[in-house]
């Protein structure tokens, strides 16, 4: 039964055909809505999954810094496996001979539990005979089977911090080659090939090993730094782990002192105890009654009468002086059994102050008290090569060689050293000067071992000898009165568990799972990326709607005005029509999401196709959510009636009569607008006005969300500025010129100016979105190579998986990569014949090594923050730039928060500037990174604030102070050295460099330093590379969203195409009585045309014109225009339109006149 | 009832100036009573008939139908008293096409509620009394001309309204389905006792009206004897 509510129904029916064009645009703008939200779950969904299979069952995790026992793991709840987790390399030979090698392996040990955790099989091999699990990935490069042969480089652990004194740094002391055979090739759908802690866009390489075999090989038996949980909380596994800690798992000894039997003494592993560790000790010690004294000992090179240092290679001759002596520096106050270290009669000593020790064969005896004491010595901290320094001190007296001074148990063990008969036996890490050292050396050391030559105050040794490692080499705790050390050693031990907190040592479980899936949530929201790139699309798709739809009513002036003369209000004919419209829209928003599902798939094989990094197409996957679907419904289907509500808007001011002859818009209906005022005229100024304020106010802004917002609000406000002055235009379009074939089809556009204008909007916004994105592309120039590009002029970036502490453009660093040249072309030589040989080689190296220039960074590895990572960079990496780099400056800065003329010219130079207080007291420290890395994945901007964790977790706060473009460093946060030495004590060495060669030797240098450094997983590439892949997906991005511009344009010009069809066909009673009269196809065919034209001439110049205005900011930081696509995009749509007005016209020519007079 | 025009002009605003199209028509009719206005195109017949229907609002001057103003009337009030005080007939019927010949009568009376049996049994009595009792379910494509308007004529009619006014209404028609039309009006006019004014430039037509007006200029004056 027909109704008020069944009438739009009925219509629907009746219309079909001439409603399909609009459920075809409803469909297309829910497709394309729909379709990015589809994108942002896929994104999201892929991630998560990806996440999911890189934990590979794992839920909690510790992984850090210090090594624990493996069998800790035996007695936590839940599942807990024990594992050596290692960055490596491996090299192995290929199936024809060639050598083969492969940086950035994750390095596996896992005992069997761990085999069965990963599901490895039983493939290890027997202890004499072990095999290696190696990933598909991993086989896949280096062309491995069961049965390869392969060399893996790890790093070999040292428990003595290697930037200490005796801690070694050559490369084959840091670097451990294990040899292995392949076992297991995992199949390419094992879990286990996934396996990875980091949300890092790189696909991980995995190489798993028997656990006791790289114990052994990298010098850690029975020790693991990390123990991968699940079935179990983290508080769970805290608590039992903090409670199965021994002191071995703090890398503490507790021992009664050997020689005096009367103290204990609780040293490191490390020779140097951390100061947290330091001051749990002494507080548990001092609350069990219990006396403490922190005892730092180092040794000095020489100790020498006199103002003047006996340093390098001089023997002293003709000097006295004591060589390679302990010094302790201690409370020389302490009373019995830690002391006193005072000569009689003395109560203290004051900084500067020494005491020697006096034993019979010393050439320091008999001095008189106030003779100046030079002690040589070397840094307490060093990368590469030892440095030498010294201090002078005042002889405050002599202490015997008895009592608390007769003690070697001042002094930690060192293996090397002091299990050592001779010092000429000292495998010391360190250049020695052999004739120095005396018989009457010799004798001490046979007879007293480490106990110390002289005596300095705590606060004098700390300042001389103290590093960030710490300043106590052991800590001597009398027991109470009446307990013996051995008796008391229990208590202690006990208690001293309790006091030590795993967590500020970071030796906790992390909810590595709930961590990952986090990261996989808050990288860029796709969804909206794509909301906010496709709004132009959707909007033109809605505004072609709007036409559609407004045609399709047109057709229906004689109705609506049935409908208006019967009685009906205006609002119920367009409640009726906008019923009619909604019912099309609900069945075009249906088909639209099947299409969405389609579309969203299409657009994530553009976005796999262009990423520079051809993993992302293994784990992207189309995801569709519960909500989306609805969300992408009800969004579309409230937008489209908005604009079905607007595009009915002024067809019931048409009067009912006008309508009732078919006239369907105002200008057509023998109505004369009112009389032109000003106010139009200032509307108008004040929209460009707001415009370019827009613009003015967006380069200001820190934000880049209201940065951008700004330039894009700039630019939407100029396009809807120059549609309006195009609706002023049409209005006037009675004065376009007097006659003519061209000005008749001027102003036959204005006829129906809501048509035009629609038209023209649909071709200004898709030319807004091609041209001002197009801007935004950039790749490495001419600049970046400079200085003051992105490059810093330092054409080459290297990575190494094991770090290298000297660095190889000089010196030993240099000496040690000529011997592993030397050793790797022999290896060479061996398996081939012919050639050059090794020497001639090694001389080619040596010649092309020459020029070479390094600057070493120091790394504290976590998530990639660059725009190649997916997921949000939660903790991410850290570099600590070299002091040569910040006195040197370069780079691109685009905004820093320089205040000096200084800084401003070596924004370099923020870094060692002090920062103010947080106001939660917290004093941050300043960092600089590439900008894209701090807007989009840091999610702040200049001034912000982020938190990283340090070594032990601690969350520590940095500023940005600097922001760089193009830079290499988009990965990272840049800091400067000392603070970063200070976060993350134990990253010692250095794992990324940055390279200056000449340009023709560079491709040798490269070739050299990955051959060289090989065992150290050193891989070099060209800067500008790294920067191209980061831009690269920059444009992946811009390529993507010029794509929805283009599809956008494609509409504009099926717009177009209707609008024209329309418009003629409407008239084409008018174009027979032209024929009638005389006008030949030619001159209807123009007056088309300049009506098409016109339309497209001016959405072209009112989109580009807006576009290139709300791009001048970026054109200022570097962007650009490609006049010549942009000129072919313009010619091509232009074109278009030619051949569009061409068909139409011919069509309607076609036509036969009578009817067609008849018609109108 | 009477329908009351007191010294109605009506001009529209153009780039040179206002062009008067009525000016100053006086006119008053009783329930009961139709007219005939003839004029030459251009005279302003059709403006006269649109401001009457309420269609357009007039510059000046006073409309009233049975002691009402529409004009005095909110926009939805407006409507409502066109929708049931005033029938339409056009020279083109303005049938949807997407509606049977019944619900196009039926159509003024989804304003308000829907239509119950007795105004379909309005409709269909309507329907019959233009002779068109076999055609309820065709649709406007399936009939010819004349019964078109006839069918138009039955739309104009189903409210009851006070007022019928009729635009050319045979202006499409040949000679014998005017003819049949015209009569039609005039007598449905009788029997409900409207006030019925036709607009037309067809003197058979005009002559079937016992009171006959000449609109000239905008002013309108009684026409002269035929």
């Amino acid at each position: 039964m027909l109704t008020r509510r069944t009438l739009p129904l009925r219509n629907v029916r009746f219309y079909a055909r001439t409603q399909f064009p609009v459920m075809l645009g409803v469909m297309l703008a829910t497709a394309v809505l729909t379709g990015s939200l589809v994108i942002g779950d896929s994104l999201r969904g892929s991630l998560r999954d990806r996440a999911l299979r890189r934990l590979a069952g794992v839920e909690v995790t510790y992984a850090g810094t210090q090594f624990v026992s493996q069998s800790i793991a035996a007695k936590l709840p839940g599942k807990v496996v024990p594992a050596l987790l290692l960055d490596g390399s491996v090299n192995a030979v290929s199936p024809g001979g060639d050598p083969l090698s492969l940086t950035r392996i994750h390095v596996v040990g896992v005992d069997a539990a761990g085999a069965a955790f990963f599901d490895l099989g039983d493939a290890f091999g027997t202890p004499d005979k072990p095999r290696a699990v190696v990933s598909a990935r991993l086989a896949e490069a280096l062309q491995l089977g069961v049965g390869s042969k392969l060399e893996v480089g790890v790093e070999r652990m040292s428990n003595v911090p290697r930037s200490s004194l005796l801690g070694a740094k050559s490369l084959d002391k840091v670097a451990a080659r294990v040899a292995l055979e392949v076992g297991r090739v995992l199949p390419a759908d094992h879990p286990a090939n996934d396996f990875d802690l980091s949300p890092n866009p790189r696909a991980p390489v995995n190489l798993f090993v028997p656990l006791e075999y790289l114990q052994a090989r990298v010098e850690k038996p029975g020790r693991v730094n990390a123990l991968l949980g699940t079935g179990a909380d983290v508080a769970a596994l805290n608590a039992a782990l903090a409670k199965e800690l021994t002191p071995a798992d703090w890398a503490l000894r507790l021992q009664t002192a050997t020689k005096p039997g009367t103290y204990l003494s609780v040293e490191s592993e490390q020779l140097v105890l951390n100061p947290a560790t330091a001051r749990a000790v002494q507080t548990t010690a001092e609350s069990l009654g219990a006396r403490c004294e922190p005892t730092l000992s180092y040794l000095a090179n020489t100790i020498a009468l006199g103002d003047a240092p006996i340093l390098g290679r001089d023997v002293g001759s003709g000097r006295k002086f004591l060589p390679y002596s302990v010094v302790a520096a201690l409370n020389p106050a302490a009373a019995a059994p830690l002391g006193p270290f005072l000569p009689p009669g003395v109560a203290a000593l004051a900084d500067d102050e020494i005491v020697l020790l006096d034993w019979p064969e010393s050439p320091l005896r008999g001095l008189p008290v106030g003779a100046t004491l030079t002690v040589a010595y070397f840094k307490p901290e060093m990368e590469a090569n030892a440095e030498e320094t010294f201090a002078r001190f005042t002889l405050k007296g002599y202490v015997p060689l008895a009592g608390a001074a007769d003690d070697p148990s001042l002094t930690p063990p060192f293996p090397g050293i002091t299990d050592k008969l001779s010092i000429g036996e000292w495998e010391s890490p360190f250049e020695m000067e052999s004739k120095r050292i005396q018989r009457r050396d010799e004798d001490y050391w046979n007879r007293h071992k480490t106990t110390p030559k002289a005596y300095i105050s705590t606060a004098a040794g700390e300042r001389l000898f103290g590093s960030r490692f710490g300043t106590v080499t052991s800590l001597r705790i009398a027991p109470p009165l009446g307990q013996t050390p051995a008796a008391f050693e229990p208590a202690l031990r006990e208690k001293l568990m309790t006091t030590l907190d795993p967590a500020a040592a970071g030796l906790v479980f992390q909810p590595t799972r709930e961590r990952l899936l986090t990261t996989s949530k808050r990288g860029t929201d796709y969804s909206v990326l794509f909301l906010r790139f496709s709004g132009l699309l959707i909007v033109s798709t809605l505004l072609l709607v709007g036409l559609l739809f407004r045609l399709a009513v047109e057709r229906r002036a004689r109705e609506v005005g049935l409908l208006l003369a019967t009685g009906y209000t205006p609002r119920e004919v367009r409640g009726i029509v906008a019923s009619e419209g909604m019912l099309v829209a609900f069945v075009g928003a249906v088909l639209g999401l099947l299409v969405s599902v389609g579309y969203a798939d299409r657009m994530l094989q553009v976005l796999i196709g262009l990423w520079p990094d051809a993993e992302v197409g293994s784990y992207l996957r189309l995801h569709v959510s519960i909500w989306t679907p609805l969300i992408g419904f009800e969004l579309t289907m409230l937008t489209t009636w908005l604009t079905i509500r607007l595009s009915l808007r002024g067809l019931t001011h048409v009067p009912p009569p006008a309508l009732l002859r078919g006239v369907s818009c105002v200008g057509d209906s023998g109505l004369t607008l009112a009389t032109p005022t000003r106010r139009p005229w200032v509307v108008l100024g004040l929209v460009l006005v707001a415009g370019v304020a827009s613009l003015a106010v967006g380069p200001t802004r820190a934000n880049p969300d209201e940065r951008a917002g700004a330039f894009f609000t700039g630019g939407l406000l100029l396009l809807a500025g120059g549609l309006y002055a195009l609706r002023l235009l049409l209005r006037r379009a009675a004065d376009f010129g007097a006659g003519g074939l061209w000005s008749l089809g001027v102003r036959n556009a204005a006829r129906n100016a809501a048509r035009t204008l629609l038209t023209a909007a649909l071709v200004a916004g898709s030319m807004f979105l091609v041209v001002s994105v197009e801007s935004f592309r950039r790749k490495p120039d001419d600049e970046f190579a400079k200085p003051t590009g992105g490059s810093g002029g330092l054409p080459l970036l290297a990575e190494a998986d094991v770090p290298i502490f000297q660095p190889f453009d000089r010196g030993a660093g240099r000496d040690d990569l000529l011997e592993a040249l030397g050793v790797a072309y022999q290896r060479e030589e061996a398996r081939r014949s012919g050639g050059p040989g090794r020497t001639e080689l090694l001389a080619r190296a040596t010649a092309d090594l020459d020029g070479l220039v390094v600057y070493p960074f120091r790394l504290r590895g976590g998530d990639d923050a660059s725009c190649l990572n997916l997921s949000q960079a939660g903790q991410p990496r850290v570099l600590g730039v070299p002091d040569a780099i910040v006195d040197r400056g370069g780079f691109r800065f685009t905004q820093t928060r320089a205040a000096t003329a200084e800084e401003r010219a070596n924004p370099w130079l923020l870094l060692r500037k002090p920062l103010d207080a947080l106001p939660d007291g917290r004093v941050p420290v300043p960092v600089v990174a590439e900008q894209n890395t701090v807007f989009f994945m840091l999610k702040t901007t200049l001034g912000g604030v982020v938190e990283v964790p340090d070594e032990s977790g601690r969350l520590v706060p940095v500023k940005i102070v600097g922001m760089l473009q193009d830079s290499v460093f988009q990965s990272d946060l840049v800091m400067a050295d000392a603070p970063f030495r200070s976060l993350f004590p134990r990253q010692e060495g250095y794992r990324v460099f940055l390279l200056d060669a000449p340009a023709e030797k560079r491709e040798a240098v490269a070739r050299l330093l990955q051959l060289g450094l090989r065992s150290h997983g050193l891989s070099v590439e060209r800067s500008a590379d790294r920067v191209a892949t980061y831009q690269a997906v920059v444009g992946a991005y811009l390529t993507t969203f010029q794509l929805l511009g283009a599809f956008g344009l494609l509409l504009a010009v099926l717009g177009l195409s209707v609008v024209v069809l329309r418009n003629v066909t409407e008239r084409a009673g008018e174009l027979a009585l032209l024929r009638a009269v005389g006008y030949r196809f030619r001159d209807l065919a123009t007056m088309v045309l300049a009506e098409t034209l016109f339309v497209l001439a001016a959405g072209l110049a009112i989109g580009v014109a807006a576009a290139l205005a709300s791009v001048l900011p970026n054109l200022a930081l570097g962007g650009s225009i490609p006049w010549p696509r942009l000129a072919g995009l313009l010619a091509v749509t232009g074109v278009t339109g030619l051949v569009v007005a061409l068909v139409v016209t011919f069509a309607v020519a076609r036509l036969p006149i009578i009817p067609a007079l008849r018609q109108d | 009832m009477s329908l009351t025009v007191r010294d109605l002009s009506k001009s529209y605003p153009t780039r040179g100036g206002d062009m008067p199209v009525l000016r100053g028509v006086t006119l008053t009719l009783a329930a009961g009573e139709s007219v005939a206005i003839m004029g030459p195109s251009g005279s302003g017949k059709s403006t006269l008939l649109h401001v009457l229907g309420t269609l357009d609002r007039p510059t000046t001057g006073r409309v009233e139908l049975d002691g009402t103003d529409p004009f005095a009337l909110p926009e939805a009030g407006l409507a409502g008293f066109r929708n049931a005080s005033i029938g339409f007939v056009f020279q083109d019927h303005h049938l949807l096409p997407q509606c049977t010949v019944l619900e196009n009568v039926l159509i003024p009376t989804l304003v308000g509620k829907p239509a119950d049996d007795a105004t379909r049994d309005r409709a269909r009595h309507l329907l019959d009394r233009v002779g068109l009792t076999g055609r309820l379910d065709h649709r406007p494509a399936e009939l010819s001309g004349g019964e078109r308007q006839r069918a138009a004529v039955a739309r104009a009619l189903i409210r009851q309204p006070k007022l019928v006014l009729a635009d050319e209404p045979t202006g499409n028609l040949d000679r014998r389905n005017a003819q049949l039309v015209g009569e039609l009006l005039l007598e449905l006019h009788r029997e409900q006792q409207t006030i019925l004014v036709v607009v037309t430039h067809s003197l058979d037509l005009a002559k079937m009206f016992p009171e006959r007006l000449d609109m000239d200029d905008g002013k309108l004056d009684a026409a002269p004897a035929p």
